[in-house]
């Protein structure tokens, strides 16, 4: 069977879940309807058959093949737009929950889903009568403030209305934006007129039909980017000239408002709802409009995922199985496009999914209980499912549905095993099931070559394997029933340390949120310890903190990379610089730190309150995902419970062996170039004073680290943070300098956006230092930065 | 409280779509008769009347006693680049000119008037009377953005507004008893509201003001009190020719329409752009305008009927006023883009 008559085989004008069939009958039905439907598509208005797009379909990420040459190059540069890391001084914030849009559209490429780190929370006020009032910024809650915002924007007392999000893939967009009204409008049936139980109602968003969004609430791709940009990046925009709408690539510019005769084109609305200015004060737009242009283009040219070319007898079975169940009544096999019939699985109405999915978010018309149905194609490929990313799994998805997919839920429940593994072979087969991974790294990804990022060090012949094992765990995208949760800051370790390559820094975006209450000087932590988490399981408000919090302290996630090495070094070697009480009079004292029992020296963390990899591991999988690990003898970070309804330990003692054999492997970064002049101003200036330029391991090995690991105060007077074990609240380990120019931003807060930035923020014990650095002739200040971000 | 469900289906559609052609036939064959009492039909085209640049900026509301003793009021909003002015432009027998503000006015967003006494108020609770040959200035005390104003009398006019970007301070409501401004107290409401955007009221015991997140007052000559409203969208305008027929219009995104019967207010959300402005003629015609240009005629109920051309422009038109004659004036401008705005006046004759 080919790949058009698999699609358009199932396609009839009146669905067999709407001819009064039972399932089994339904079946049986569509079997035999199977031979005479094959090339019989939906009939246009003369009868005749639509033939399907053509020249829209392509792996996952790519532009459609029917682009043109200047299209395709608008798609690169849209691209680098959505992979554009924001900074505050270019307009981030004064919310933000990311910093680029790639953030949350990165799965399993940019464009696609989101993993569950990068879910947000939807909050509001809902009042009596029913109504919703959305809070924070136009509804979505900030995990991050900047340009003077309190650092982590707290969830208004009033909002009891409080809704998880997970991000929404891209694909085909374009091809969704020029359906006309007529083809979505086909499928309403808003008062269930046909008996069916499946009414399905159209969203109206700027007086035109809404397509995108989890309620279809807004009707143009600019729209669906002005406003994420605004909300989760506090990024202002201005609605595209008409010049520039002219030239993208949906037809966007009409002279007649209303879209009902089927023509196609509209104009592209450009949600006047967003704010155009912001409260910092970078001037607005801190986008400009040929950014938004490339961006709007970018998306409108995502092609559609392909479907499988071949599918297996499964999956051709499964279509039937798909329709006989009523999934169909929904997600329509394809709506009609100018292109012709496009297949993405999904009528684009609002349909009610009962108590089960609601969230009491209203938008525009749709109510607390109405959602958009998902598109399906690439779906094998966008985990998590549902709008909030409750489900792990496309099976799991299909058994949450509720309200008028109820009666389809309770038919799929009730086939046999084959049959439902059928069904879910169909749904592989609309597309992006070959770049399906578990992370984000791409199916397949080789050991990179010695020298290059990420690659291993020291892995000896037969330890290949386990080391994939150890990054395949690192960069696993851990599921609600693997234990993930309830609260946590990221689903995989990958999910913080992908900055340049997996097992690195993070970006401004992925920084951990700490907390606690000053009093009188002396500093107090919440029993649960001092990580405000970001994210819950669904179904749970973030967590939020109380008016008596006064101190928060954002920390920048700090790379992997050479970990290996630096619990090489020998303690006694550490321990010979410390200076804690400057004898030496150099006003740069040094302190080894020696947390939790005081047994070990701390050599992890930004306030060296780890002391070895295995603990870290341990520390993290517990304080970041929330996974609980078993007791192991000699180690006490952890969590050994908590309250989910996983089995203890949610983490194995196998697991954390081959993390901890990943990351004691994973190599350092390695120098760029050979910056002479500037080491000379280093060493001079006294930066390798506290920045160590390297130690030798036991077995003699050059360890080029650019930090003595012990722990200073280099604070400005009257800072306040959080202490951690014997660290003060303006103490931090000397961080490595190694790989520095991949690892923006910088110092423990992230608040340094360049390097000259982090040297200008040395206070404490290093003013003598930084002093120095100023007083530098600016070709010497240079020769130094280009020396750092050299290594 | 009152709270309609929401028509929002196709068959609601198809009817305005043939309200459309109806009403585009009806301009084909020329002007409407006028109805008995001599109330003209609204209809007719809608023409540019006045066009500003951004030395002048957008135009916010307009109010007269007459379509030949009109005035306008707006200016640029203040921003990083600069401080932000006010403008306001006269209309009489021979058409728009400018006149003098006072130094130092900000945006102006709304005027309204009664006999001789003629009010218009701003940003940074800055309020500007007109003396019948100047406009002065007058600080509220407010020290927000006044959104709208509303004049019964030398001695009795009420201002409304409020940040509208801050949810954590409400809106307020300031009284001039023709000595001084004075905050007027408010009751305690059932959900957060950054700002009363509108004030309306057909007497001094019957008082009406809607804002954001749809919060709705009413004065009855002694104390404010909360109403239903049914919604959360933001409610940015309202008028009335009986006081138990009044229309509140608003919505962001799509329009948002209450209608007052005199006990309680109905709110129906609905598939135009979202609402800014609103006037209702003698007869209870209500004209509605708001984004991408829309102008419509709402007659019973709560689905408008677009007048087409609408308004020939895609700018945000802010507000809409008539008068005995049947004219119709609507001002607005690049609202929908970021400052410097534009500006623009477009006039309908029946």
């Amino acid at each position: 069977m080919t790949l058009i008559s698999t699609l358009t085989s199932t396609l009839t004008s009146t669905p067999l879940s709407k001819q009064g069939l039972n399932l089994a009958s339904r079946l049986a039905a569509a079997a035999l309807l199977l031979p005479t439907l094959a090339g019989c598509p939906n009939d246009d208005d003369d009868g005749d058959p639509v033939p399907l797009a053509e020249d829209v379909y392509a792996r996952l990420g790519d532009p459609i093949p029917a682009a043109t040459d200047e299209q395709l190059a608008t798609f690169e540069r849209g691209l680098e737009v959505a992979s554009r890391r924001f900074l505050p001084s270019e307009g981030l914030g004064p919310k933000a929950n990311v910093s680029f849009c790639g953030a949350c559209h990165e799965k399993p490429v940019v464009g696609g889903s989101g993993p569950r780190y990068r879910d947000f929370y939807i909050v509001g006020q809902g009042l009596s009568d029913g109504t919703f009032i959305p809070g924070a910024t136009n509804g979505v809650l900030g995990s991050y403030g900047f340009h003077g915002e309190p650092a982590r924007p707290r969830r208004d007392d009033a909002d009891n209305v409080s809704a998880h999000r997970n991000a929404i893939p891209f694909f085909g967009v374009g091809l969704i934006a020029e359906l006309n009204e007529d083809a979505i409008l086909a499928n309403e049936d808003p008062d269930d007129a046909d008996g069916d139980g499946i009414s399905g109602r159209a969203n109206y968003d700027q007086g035109f039909v809404g397509r995108f969004g989890r309620k279809s609430q807004t009707v143009s791709i600019e729209g669906f980017i002005r406003g994420p940009l605004f909300n989760h990046l506090g990024i202002t925009t201005d609605p595209l000239p008409e010049d520039l709408k002219a030239k993208l690539p949906v037809p966007s510019v009409s002279e007649v408002r209303e879209q009902v005769s089927g023509d196609g084109v509209f104009r592209q609305a450009a949600a006047p709802a967003e704010p155009l200015s912001d409260d910092d004060d970078i001037p607005d737009p801190e986008m400009s409009d040929q950014e938004l242009f490339d961006l709007v283009s970018f998306s409108m040219l995502i092609a559609a995922p392909m479907p499988d070319p071949e599918p297996s007898e499964d999956a051709q079975r499964g279509a039937l199985v798909f329709e006989a169940a009523g999934c169909q009544d929904c997600h329509v096999r394809g709506l009609e496009s100018p292109r012709g019939l496009i297949p993405l699985y999904s009528d684009l109405l609002l349909h009610d999914m009962g108590e089960e999915l609601a969230d009491g978010v209203e938008m525009n018309l749709a109510s607390g209980s109405e959602f958009r149905t998902q598109p399906l194609w690439g779906v094998a490929a966008t985990s998590p499912y549902l709008h909030d990313g409750r489900a792990d799994t496309m099976e799991a998805a299909i058994m949450m549905h509720g309200g008028e997919a109820k009666a389809s839920r309770k038919a799929f429940a009730n086939l046999s095993a084959q049959e439902q593994r059928e069904v879910l072979a169909f749904l592989e087969s609309l597309g992006g099931v070959d770049q399906r991974t578990p992370g984000l790294l791409p199916p397949g990804t080789p050991i990179p070559a010695a020298g290059e990022p990420g690659a291993p060090r020291g892995l000896a012949a037969g330890q290949e394997d386990r080391w994939l094992e150890g990054r395949r765990l690192f960069d696993h995208d851990t599921g609600l029933d693997e234990g993930l949760g309830p609260r946590f800051n990221g689903d995989s370790c990958r999910a913080c340390h992908f900055d340049p390559v997996i097992g690195g820094a993070g970006p401004i975006d992925v920084n951990v949120m700490r907390f606690g209450t000053l009093t009188d000087d002396v500093f107090s932590a919440e029993a649960g310890g001092t990580i405000l988490h970001k994210l819950t399981a669904p179904g749970t408000p973030r967590p939020e903190h109380t008016l008596a919090h006064n101190v928060f302290e954002p920390r920048q996630t700090p790379s992997a990379l050479g970990l290996g090495l630096i619990e090489q070094i020998p303690e006694d070697d550490i321990v010979a610089a410390a200076d804690p009480d400057d004898l030496d009079g150099d006003g740069i004292s040094g302190v080894a730190h020696y947390p939790a029992d005081g047994s070990q020296l701390g050599r992890f963390g930004w306030k060296a309150q780890v002391p070895s990899i295995r603990e870290f591991v341990r520390d993290a999988m517990s304080a970041e995902l929330g996974l609980t690990v078993p007791a192991e003898s000699g180690f006490s970070y952890g969590a050994l419970e908590d309250d989910d309804d996983v089995p203890d330990p949610e983490f194995s003692s196998a697991s954390i062996d081959d993390m901890t054999f990943f990351l004691a492997r994973l190599d350092h970064a390695q120098p760029k170039a050979d910056e002479a002049e500037g080491r000379a101003v280093f060493d001079a200036v006294g930066c390798d004073s506290c920045h160590t330029p390297s130690f030798t391991s036991e077995a003699g090995e050059d360890i080029p680290i650019y930090s003595d690991l012990l722990l200073h105060d280099v604070s400005l007077e009257g800072t306040v943070g959080i202490t951690d074990f014997v660290a003060t609240m303006t103490e931090f380990r000397t961080p490595p300098l190694w790989g520095i120019s991949d690892t923006a931003p910088y110092m423990h807060d992230g608040a340094a956006e360049t390097v000259l930035d982090a040297i200008e923020a040395h206070a404490g014990e290093a003013d003598a230092v930084r002093d120095g650095f100023e007083a530098l002739p600016t070709s010497e200040q240079d020769a130094l930065i280009r020396f750092l971000e050299s290594l | 409280m009152l709270r309609t469900a929401r028509t929002t289906n196709k068959t609601a559609r198809i009817a305005t779509l043939s309200s459309i052609a109806a009403l585009c036939a009806l301009v084909t064959v020329g002007c409407p008769a006028p109805e008995d009492d001599g109330f003209p039909e609204p209809g007719g085209p809608w023409e540019v009347g006045l066009e500003a640049g951004p030395e002048v900026g957008a135009f916010l509301s307009v109010w007269g006693s007459a379509a030949d003793d009109a005035w306008a009021v707006g200016g640029q909003v203040a921003t990083i680049g600069g401080d932000g002015s006010g403008a306001i432009f006269h209309r009489d027998a021979s058409g728009w000119t400018p006149v003098a503000v006072p130094d130092g006015a900000p945006l102006l967003n709304w005027v309204h008037g009664a006999g001789d006494e003629i009010w218009a108020v701003g940003n940074a609770g800055m309020a500007l009377r007109y003396d019948g040959s100047a406009w002065q200035s007058m600080d509220t005390g407010a020290g927000v953005p006044l959104w709208g104003v509303f004049v019964f009398g030398a001695d009795d006019v009420w201002a409304v507004g409020g940040d509208a970007f801050d949810r954590d301070t409400p809106g307020i409501v300031v009284h001039y008893d023709g000595n001084a401004w004075l905050p007027s107290e408010l009751p305690t409401v059932d959900r957060e509201f950054s700002a009363i955007f509108k004030i309306f009221g057909l007497a001094p015991d019957d008082v009406h003001a809607v804002g954001a997140a749809g919060v709705m007052l009413h004065y009855d000559g002694s104390a404010w009190t909360q109403m239903g409203s049914g919604t959360g969208n933001d409610m940015i305008s309202l008028w009335g020719a009986e006081p138990d027929d009044l229309v509140a219009v608003g919505g962001r995104g799509n329009s948002t329409i209450s209608r007052y019967d005199g006990s309680g207010w109905t709110t129906e959300e609905g598939t135009l752009a979202g609402l800014n402005g609103v006037w209702v003629d003698p007869l209870g015609r209500a004209t509605l305008v708001g984004n991408m240009g829309i102008a419509a005629v709402l007659r019973e109920g709560f689905v408008p009927e677009p007048e087409d051309p609408m308004a020939g422009t895609f700018n945000v038109l802010h507000a809409v006023y008539g008068f005995e004659d049947g004219t119709r004036f609507a001002v607005g401008g690049s609202l929908g883009s970021s400052p410097p705005y534009s500006g623009l006046i477009v006039e309908n004759r029946p």
